[in-house]
């Protein structure tokens, strides 16, 4: 006998408890209640569908050139003159101004309310230490320093609920769609216009990410990648 | 466009089998929520909790064996009727502060320990363990759920799941040593 005979015994005893049910008498549902459960399962296929929350690979795709059309239609309405726009990604709803976009996560549902977990990088580039750190119940910072190329990454994680309403510059570069180990997010790479620099911010289902830093944006997702619970 | 479809295609069989599933246990969940409730509108609620509880993080739930399906949709159906209960009758659980530590010790009920105790003794015994506990036993040991997911899916906090793990593997080491002892 093992450890597994624990499991045998749970097995049979949790059979046990629900054949008791067996010959359940059939109980006639109230109207309201039956039309909160289609509800409930229609909001299902809303949920899970349109804007991708589950971790299936096949569920719907909003290509990066899809995002990056409709930013550029919204940055140019932007620009036109409304005083600001609206642009929706997977993980993330943005409102764009005319040098900046204000980010907020989609689904807040159910979230931690205060940080339970704590990310870190697991796998820094060689020479990277830590410089920088800052601490709350609903945010986290590290700053990672390179001191001999004079570099910076910089890691942050919010809860969810805290995090809206956070700016990025968008002046003169667009949002692309990224995914982190099964997590959809978004994007700016700075490294196009001369500064080797970019910014990553994923939605990881109970926290939000950021990592920015002197890296180009592929050696900053490969980064991204290995950030893992303490 | 065939990936949109497929999408839809697949979120849509998600649903019919959670609806289908639902239609076909409905009424026993029905009688685990009224035997603790006694009260239609209660236990018709505590159906609704339990499927927006599942279908808000559904994954586990595809993941897991129809009858494994079966435990973690019980072991939610008792707890959200436990919880509605005692919040009917203002006797809330005692709630656990995180600083109190209860890790779950493997090694609280080494194997050599389950040894010493027929299986019918320890069956008998589990039976008949404070509801609570056995959600959490079922749910870890059954069903594999991780100490947050658990606390997840209870709507606890993880200590409380980590200390009723602890009694639960406790009481067990506390009865093998008793029969042991006889």
């Amino acid at each position: 006998m093992s450890e597994s005979i624990l499991r045998a015994v749970l097995e049979e005893s949790a059979q046990h408890e629900w054949d008791k049910y067996d010959s359940a008498p059939e109980h006639t549902f109230s109207r309201k209640h039956c039309r909160s459960m289609k509800r409930i399962f229609r909001q299902y296929d809303n949920k899970h569908h349109f804007y991708g929350i589950s971790n299936s690979s096949k569920r719907i795709r909003i290509t990066r050139k899809t995002v990056l059309i409709l930013v550029i239609i919204v940055f140019l309405s932007a620009v036109a003159g409304c005083t600001a726009a609206y642009f929706i990604s997977k993980s993330f709803r943005g409102k764009v101004h005319s040098d900046n976009t204000e980010l907020f996560a989609i689904n807040t549902y159910n979230c931690p309310s205060f940080i339970e977990d704590k990310y870190y990088l697991s796998d820094l580039p060689q020479d990277f230490e830590v410089f920088d750190t800052d601490s709350t119940p609903f945010y986290e910072y590290t700053n990672y320093k390179n001191m001999l190329m004079g570099q910076n990454i910089a890691f942050r994680q919010w809860v969810k609920t805290e995090y809206d309403s956070s700016h990025y510059n968008t002046e003169s570069q667009n949002f692309e769609e990224i995914e982190i180990n099964g997590y959809y997010g978004i994007c700016l790479d700075f490294s196009p216009k001369g500064n080797i620099s970019s910014c990553l911010i994923w939605d990881n289902g109970d926290y939000i990410l950021e990592l920015s830093g002197d890296l180009p944006k592929n050696e900053l997702i490969v980064l991204a990648k290995t950030a893992k619970k303490n | 466009m065939i990936s949109a479809a497929l999408a839809i295609l697949e979120t849509e069989e998600e649903r019919n089998e959670l609806s289908e599933f639902y239609e076909k246990f409905k009424h026993r969940f029905y009688a685990i929520a009224f035997e603790r409730l006694h009260n239609e509108q209660d236990s018709e609620d505590t159906i609704q909790e339990t499927f927006i509880k599942i279908a808000d993080k559904p994954g586990k739930f595809f993941s897991l064996s129809n009858n494994e399906r079966v435990y973690l949709v019980s072991a939610i159906v008792r707890n959200v009727s436990i919880d509605m209960f005692n919040k009917k009758v203002k006797h809330p659980i005692e709630d656990i502060s995180e600083n109190e530590i209860y890790l779950s010790d493997p090694e609280l009920l080494e194997n050599s320990l389950l040894e010493k105790v027929s299986y019918n003794e320890l069956l008998d015994f589990i039976n008949n363990l404070p509801e609570l506990q056995r959600n959490v036993l079922v749910l870890t040991c059954l069903t594999e759920l991780s100490i947050s997911e658990t606390a997840d899916t209870l709507k606890i906090s993880k200590a409380a799941v980590n200390q009723r793990l602890y009694l639960a593997r406790k009481s067990i080491k506390t009865f093998i040593e008793r029969k042991r002892r006889e």
